[in-house]
């Protein structure tokens, strides 16, 4: 089995476990900046998001101001393409980590780049919680901190794991353009010790691990997706 | 003394096209304390709208709105600090025709929610929110979630909810339109028993005079955003003065059902249908026998009911009534000396023209 596995992958298996270019460091890589960067976009996604629910022209605290605020800081960062992102936003990533290249370098553009489309679909979950629960809470004296996480998140969670789960899809793909500054992961070893070396097996090995991950992801999120709704019968 | 009372009250606010809608239109209103107060209109007639100013879900654009001597709104302005509001807005329950229960926690959870702030400790919260739900008789259902519940039980529950924290006024919005006609009248006799009970005062929206004629004692008839008439129950019954009133009163579901299944067809120039409203105290003697002998129409029956007003019986009548139009005319007048509240209709229930 593994000898037909060497003559079949010989670059894969060149490639070794660990090391600089080795498998495990480059799916260790993956996870890292996927996690890192899905909880600071996540958190910022969710922030924005119920601001601009809040502050609406028929939210609870309309507020033109703030709404146009986020509303084009989300627009104009989801305007940009990641790639190009990754180049412009490099003297802030400087001031923030000290450096611009690396894995750590690479979690300041991964959360400009997935907030802003986090964010939106945050706005839409939030919006669909019907208007209705929230007059009942304020015909009960609720206070918008009750009303944000008892009745906007919490009857929203359903589908806010439906598009969390999507957005982490989505960051999995910008992860793997953040190579393009030295970020190793697993879309870097697709690019640079496959497809660059003509070393096909690595990249379709490095295809399958992403299609792995992702499938890993998608089936987590539809679990819970499911188990945390009541909505309907 | 008035536990609501709202004076010159106006909403306005911009439709699509961005042209002012006059939603409420200077309507005053009283409610005493204890009052079952219906408030009934079509649909689009502003009926939620104004009752959603009285706990400031909706906030007027003119007007005063003064709650349990509270003075919420003064010329238009709110006067009332929102940290106060939200501390009285618990004691004005409020439920809904959507229910709006929250799906994502449990029954008991949803009634809890209301007493958050109420300073309980949770062991109690949880104690007051069951004898809540076994108020309504859905204590066993505690611990399952909205949607398992028929609509019937999911308002009991919004009741439930919105009595928690022992609240003085209960606004019911359209609350059984959703509802078919056994969980309607399951609905309306416990709002009329926790009435009693907990001596509250009810302002209850709807579109079916059936509803109102079950519980209210009093009653405001709206139409585009005015209160176009109000009274006693008793007395908008048995003399309304608006044609609009006529219509609401006599197009009960019974009556306008009895003329579509009767399928009359055209009448002829000599028939017309009037529907009689009575006090039955009042009319001693048989009105139809009488018409015959002594104006000499033809009055054939249709339709009669009797219900209990406030605890008046109150007789309802349908007439197809026979004779040329003098004798129309002699029949009119004739009922009316009898104290009769009489309303002609055409032959599909409409007001005749």
């Amino acid at each position: 089995m593994s000898s037909w596995f060497s003559s079949v992958f010989p670059n894969v298996v060149q490639l070794g476990w660990s090391g600089d270019a080795g498998w495990g460091t480059s799916i260790v890589q993956t996870l890292f900046m996927t996690f890192w960067s899905a909880i600071f976009g996540g958190i910022l996604g969710i922030v924005f998001g119920v601001v601009l629910v809040l502050t609406k022209d028929d939210g609870i605290r309309p507020n033109k101001f703030w709404f146009n605020l986020c509303d084009k800081v989300v627009s104009i960062f989801r305007a940009i393409p990641f790639i190009i992102l990754l180049a412009f936003i490099a003297p802030v990533t400087q001031k923030i980590v000290g450096t611009q290249i690396g894995m750590k370098a690479a979690l300041v553009p991964l959360t400009l780049g997935v907030f802003p489309f986090y964010a939106r679909q945050v706005q839409v979950a939030l919006e669909s919680v019907a208007q209705g629960k929230i007059e009942a809470a304020q015909s009960l004296g609720a206070t918008i901190w009750d009303i944000i996480f008892s009745i906007y998140l919490n009857e929203a969670r359903s589908e806010l794991v439906r598009v969390s789960t999507v957005t982490i899809i989505s960051l999995i793909g910008l992860t793997a353009m953040a190579g393009a500054i030295g970020a190793g992961g697993l879309g870097n070893t697709a690019i640079s010790y496959g497809y660059n070396r003509f070393n096909n097996d690595v990249t379709l090995v490095a295809t399958v691990l992403v299609i792995i991950l992702i499938f890993i992801v998608q089936i987590v999120g539809d679990f819970f997706a499911k188990k945390l709704n009541h909505q309907s019968r | 003394m008035s536990i609501i009372e709202l004076k010159h009250v106006n909403v306005d606010f911009p439709d699509k096209k961005g042209k002012i809608v006059h939603a409420v239109q200077d309507v005053n209103l009283n409610v005493e304390k204890g009052d079952i107060y219906g408030v009934v209109g079509f649909s689009g007639a502003g009926k939620s709208t104004l009752v959603r100013t009285i706990n400031l879900l909706q906030k007027p654009t003119a007007g005063d709105i003064q709650v349990n001597g509270t003075d919420f709104v003064k010329d238009g302005k709110q006067i009332i600090a929102n940290k106060q509001l939200q501390l009285a807005r618990r004691k004005i329950g409020m439920i809904f025709q959507s229910f709006n229960l929250l799906n994502e926690v449990t029954v008991l959870e949803n009634v809890s929610f209301a007493l958050k702030h109420s300073g309980l400790k949770d062991k109690e919260i949880e104690e007051k929110s069951l004898h809540l739900l076994d108020l309504v008789d859905l204590k066993d259902k505690a611990n399952f979630y909205p949607v398992q519940l028929s609509g019937g039980q999911q308002q009991r529950v919004a009741i439930a909810r919105a009595l928690a924290n022992e609240p003085d006024i209960l606004i019911s919005d359209e609350a059984t339109s959703a509802l078919d006609p056994q969980n309607t009248q399951q609905i309306l006799a416990l709002l009329k028993k926790l009435k009693k009970e907990l001596n509250l005062t009810i302002v209850l929206i709807t579109h079916e005079m059936d509803a109102v004629k079950k519980i209210c004692d009093k009653v405001a008839v709206m139409e585009q955003g005015k209160i176009v008439e109000k009274g006693k129950l008793r007395d908008v019954v048995l003399h309304p003065q608006m044609a609009l009133t006529k219509s609401f009163v006599g197009g009960s579901i019974e009556v306008i059902n009895t003329l579509e299944m009767l399928h009359l067809d055209h009448l002829n120039d000599d028939e017309a249908i009037y529907q009689l409203v009575y006090s039955v105290a009042n009319v001693t003697k048989s009105i139809v026998i009488d018409l015959y002998r002594e104006i000499g129409v033809e009055v054939s029956m249709l339709y009669g009911n009797v219900e209990l007003l406030d605890d008046e019986p109150i007789g309802t009548l349908l007439v197809l009534v026979k004779g040329d139009s003098e004798k129309q005319q002699e029949t009119v007048a004739f009922l009316k000396e009898q104290q009769v509240s009489l309303t002609r209709f055409d032959e599909k229930g409409n007001l005749y023209e």
